[in-house]
């Protein structure tokens, strides 16, 4: 997004990815185009002020969300271990029995 | 529940999968050490299991007063959804069934429970005319919860089939005084 100068006059365009290829959409010049460049450069700041500022149910939802995480990556680890402290183990992600470990 | 108790909650489960994730990096391999796989059993079966099985415990348990108070819904609901995860966590042999059981039916009745919180979120945001980010932010979230329900039945799963000829998986925690037991069915 910017300010391109085409012959002797300047022109406000917009910057857009169509896939690998990025297009120059004209936006205009003079006064109208100042006024959108002033806006488009404190967008992003006040983007991100307004994704730092989360909703309560966007904080319970991540508390819940960490809470179940932590407990299944340790359920899931102590699962593992325990397979492991049996005489198991991996094989091309298969859970597999050594051989000669009669079970105790 | 304070936050000083979440804290310390969350503080201990790190420290517990921090060392398991170290004794399972030496051990799961073609030929680990026994000296390793020793440390391991020990961890599991030994004089400090007791306290270890607890502190799993703890954070399954942890996570599912987080995952209900945080539901949305009024406390009404959400004394529904409790009595709906025990009887579940029931259905699916959760007495009588050996710790290692027991973990993995919490672990999967959560899940399940997660699953159908986030669908109904789902369904009430798609309901709406919405951002197509915001679309998308919502099928991850759902996407997320149905791999976490499968992956907690397929382990469930595995581990009873598993379990089936190994005894050694089969242990329990005896109950207050007594000593760790080993019950083969």
């Amino acid at each position: 997004m910017g300010w391109e100068q085409r012959g002797n006059n300047s022109y406000y365009y917009k910057k857009e990815r169509d896939g690998s290829r990025v297009k120059s959409v004209y936006l205009g010049r003079g006064e109208v185009a100042h006024m959108v460049a002033q806006l488009q450069s404190s967008s992003p700041l006040l983007e991100r002020f307004a994704r730092s500022m989360k909703s309560p149910d966007e904080i319970k939802f991540e508390k819940a969300e960490a809470a179940l995480n932590q407990a299944s990556d340790l359920i899931e680890l102590i699962t593992e271990a325990s397979l492991l402290a049996a005489g198991f183990h991996t094989h091309k992600r298969q859970w597999r029995r050594k051989r000669n470990v009669g079970s105790c | 529940m304070s936050e000083a108790v979440e804290e310390s909650i969350a503080a201990k489960t790190e420290q517990t999968r921090a060392k398991f994730r170290e004794l399972l990096d030496k051990t799961n391999k073609g030929n680990p050490q026994p000296k390793d796989v020793a440390a391991l059993a020990e961890l599991l079966n030994g004089n400090k299991s007791l306290e270890l099985w607890r502190d799993v415990l703890s954070a399954a348990q942890y996570a599912e007063r987080a995952v209900i108070e945080n539901s949305p819904g009024v406390h009404g609901v959400k004394e529904c959804w409790r009595l709906r995860l025990a009887s579940l966590r029931n259905e699916l042999g959760y007495v009588g069934a050996p710790i290692l059981e027991q973990l993995l039916i919490q672990d999967a009745a959560l899940s399940w429970l997660k699953l159908s919180i986030v669908e109904l979120q789902y369904s009430h945001v798609m309901k709406q005319s919405i951002t197509l980010t915001l679309g998308i932010f919502w099928e991850k979230r759902l996407s997320a919860a149905q791999r976490r329900f499968t992956r907690a039945c397929e382990t469930l799963a595995r581990v009873r089939k598993l379990s089936r000829n190994t005894p050694a998986l089969q242990f329990n925690i005896a109950t207050a005084g007594g000593q760790q037991v080993n019950v083969a069915k």
